[in-house]
C-alpha cells in the first residue's frame, strides 16, 4: 500500500522533528529563563530579533541559509574544512534550518511560562538549602511543565509541517533530505493525487496523535 | 438638486460605458522557465495592440491543478506537453486548443572550465554535487536524466545529484555555489544576472535526449477565446519565433533564417 520512499520520508521526518525539538528545548530553556529575569531597555529589541524567523517567508529564509551554506561563505567554508563535505543538501543542514525556523515556537511558551512563575517558590527552595541548579530542576521544571510540553509540541509540529526551508536547502535526496512534506509536494506536482491524499492523511493522523498524546499527558498530570 | 442628480447620472453612465468598452485583460499562466521570455513578448504585444495582459508565474503542475479547479486563466504556457494534454483528457479543452510553442535546449554549467557532459564524473569528486531539475516534475529534469544516461554517466553520478523543484531552482543551487555543476535550460543562461566569470558553459548535443516540447493551451471561455487565440498566433508567428532562438529556445515555426527542415506550425 505504501512504498518504501514514503516510509523513508516518514522516518526521516520523525528523526528531524525529534532532534530539532530536543535541541530547541535545550537551547531556549536557559535563554528564556535569562530573558524572564532580565530587565533592560534593550529587551524589546532582543525579543523582536529572536522572533524574526516568524516574519520571513520560509523560502526566503531558506534562500539566505543556502547562501550561508555555500563553500564561498564563512559558515560553509568552515564546515567543509572540518568535515570535507558541503553543508547544503545534508541532514545537518536541515537540522540547522529547522532550529532557526522553529526557534520562536520553542522560546515563546517557555518565556511566558517563566514570566508567570512565582519567584517566591525559588526563594523558599533556596532557604531550604537547594543549590541554584537543583532548585531549577526540582522546582521550576515541574511547575512549568506545561510550558515545556507546549514548547516541545509546537517545535515538533512546526518541523513536521516545515516545507519552504527544506525545499530550498535540501536538494530532495531520498533518505537524506526528502522529508514527508517534500515527498508530498512531489506527488501533488506530479499529478499523483491518489498517493498524495494517502500521504496527507498519514501526515495529519501522525501529527494529531503525537500532539494529542503530548497534551493529554500534560493535562492528566496537571489534574493530579 | 435635480441638476446635480442629472450630472451624477451622466458621470455614472459614462464610467459604465468606459469600463464596458475597454478590452478585458488577458490572463496568462506561465511555467517558470518561460516566464521571462513571455514577459518580454507580452510587453511588446501590449505596445502593438493595446491588449492588457496579466501574467501569473508558477510551476506547470500547480497551474494545471488551478485550471482544473476553475482558475480563470485564458492561456496556459506549460513547460511540457503532458499538462496541456491532461487538460484535454479531463475535457476542459479540446485537442485543437493545444500547440507546441517552443523547443527547450539543455545546457551544462560548471564552475570548472574543463567539465563536459562526457567527463562529468571527473568534476564531481570530494562531495561535489550536480544539480538538475526533478525528473519526476520537470521536463528539463527528464531530459537531463536522459542526457546523462545517453552518455553513460548516470550510474556514475546518480549519488551526486541534487534535484530542484524546477530548472530555476537547480540553477540557483549552482549560482549560490552549493552545487559544482548543473544541467539547466539554456534560456536561463541568457537571462541570468549571476556573475558569469566563474560560470563555464558546455553544450549538450541534442541527440542524447528527447526533444523538450513546450505546449500552450487556450483555456479561455467564449468571450475571451478570440483574443486568447490571437495572442497564441502572435507567439507562433515567424517574428516572435525567430526571437525565441535568441532566448535559448529552438523555434517551432520558422522563417527562412531557421533552416528548411523544420515544419510549419507543429500541431500536437
Amino acid at each position: 500500500m505504501i512504498d518504501q520512499n514514503v516510509v523513508d520520508a516518514i522516518l526521516l521526518t520523525v528523526k528531524l522533528a525529534t532532534i530539532t525539538s530536543v535541541l530547541l528545548v535545550v537551547i531556549t530553556t536557559p535563554l528564556a529563563w535569562w530573558l524572564s529575569r532580565w530587565h533592560h531597555s534593550a529587551k524589546p529589541a532582543v525579543l523582536s530579533f529572536l522572533s524574526l524567523p516568524l516574519v520571513l517567508p520560509p523560502t526566503v529564509l531558506g534562500f539566505y541559509l543556502l547562501i550561508a551554506f555555500s563553500p564561498q561563505s564563512i559558515v560553509g567554508e568552515g564546515y567543509a574544512a572540518v568535515t570535507g563535505q558541503t553543508l547544503a543538501f545534508s541532514f545537518e543542514a536541515l537540522v540547522i534550518g529547522s532550529v532557526i525556523y522553529s526557534f520562536p515556537f520553542a522560546l515563546q511558551p517557555l518565556y511566558s511560562g517563566f514570566m508567570s512563575f512565582d519567584a517566591r517558590y525559588l526563594d523558599v527552595a533556596r532557604t531550604m538549602g537547594y543549590r541554584r541548579f537543583d532548585a531549577f530542576f526540582n522546582v521550576v521544571l515541574p511547575l512549568c511543565r506545561s510550558s515545556f510540553a507546549v514548547a516541545f509540541g509546537l517545535s515538533f509540529a512546526h518541523t513536521i509541517g516545515e516545507f519552504g526551508v527544506v525545499l530550498m536547502i535540501g536538494g530532495n535526496i531520498p533518505g537524506e533530505t526528502q522529508v514527508l512534506s517534500i515527498a508530498l509536494y512531489e506527488h501533488v506536482e506530479a499529478l499523483e493525487y491518489t498517493i498524495a491524499h494517502k500521504v496527507s492523511l498519514i501526515l495529519l493522523a501522525f501529527s494529531f496523535v503525537t500532539l494529542f498524546g503530548l497534551y493529554w499527558l500534560n493535562n492528566k498530570r496537571g489534574a493530579v | 438638486m435635480k441638476r446635480s442628480l442629472g450630472l451624477l447620472a451622466v458621470i455614472v453612465f459614462s464610467l459604465i460605458s468606459f469600463v464596458a468598452s475597454a478590452q478585458p485583460t488577458l490572463r496568462i499562466a506561465v511555467a517558470a522557465n518561460f516566464s521571462s521570455a513571455l514577459k518580454q513578448i507580452a510587453a511588446q504585444y501590449t505596445k502593438d495592440t493595446g491588449q492588457v495582459i496579466s501574467i501569473t508565474v508558477s510551476s506547470s503542475g500547480t497551474l494545471y491543478a488551478q485550471i482544473l479547479h476553475g482558475a480563470g486563466f485564458d492561456i496556459f504556457f506549460s513547460a511540457d506537453m503532458s499538462r496541456p494534454n491532461a487538460l484535454v483528457e479531463q475535457g476542459i479543452i479540446t485537442r485543437d486548443d493545444v500547440y507546441v510553442y517552443a523547443l527547450g535546449k539543455l545546457a551544462l554549467v560548471s564552475s570548472n572550465p574543463s567539465t563536459t557532459l562526457y567527463t562529468i564524473s571527473d568534476t564531481l569528486t570530494n562531495g561535489n554535487k550536480l544539480a538538475i531539475a526533478n525528473p519526476k516534475l520537470a521536463p528539463y529534469g527528464v531530459a537531463a536524466k536522459e542526457a546523462l544516461t545517453g552518455v553513460k554517466q548516470w550510474d556514475n553520478v546518480s549519488s551526486r545529484i541534487v534535484t530542484g523543484k524546477n530548472v530555476l531552482q537547480a540553477f540557483q543551487f549552482f549560482t549560490t555555489g552549493n552545487a559544482t555543476a548543473a544541467i539547466v535550460a539554456q534560456s536561463l543562461l541568457y537571462e541570468t544576472t549571476a556573475d558569469k566569470a566563474s560560470m563555464f558553459y558546455a553544450p549538450i548535443p541534442e541527440h542524447v535526449h528527447a526533444a523538450i516540447k513546450q505546449g500552450v493551451a487556450i483555456t479561455a471561455t467564449d468571450r475571451q477565446y478570440k483574443s486568447a487565440a490571437r495572442f497564441v498566433d502572435y507567439v507562433l508567428s515567424d517574428a516572435i519565433q525567430s526571437q525565441l532562438s535568441f532566448m535559448g529556445y529552438k523555434p517551432v515555426v520558422c522563417d527562412k533564417h531557421c533552416g528548411s527542415t523544420t515544419s510549419m506550425m507543429v500541431k500536437q
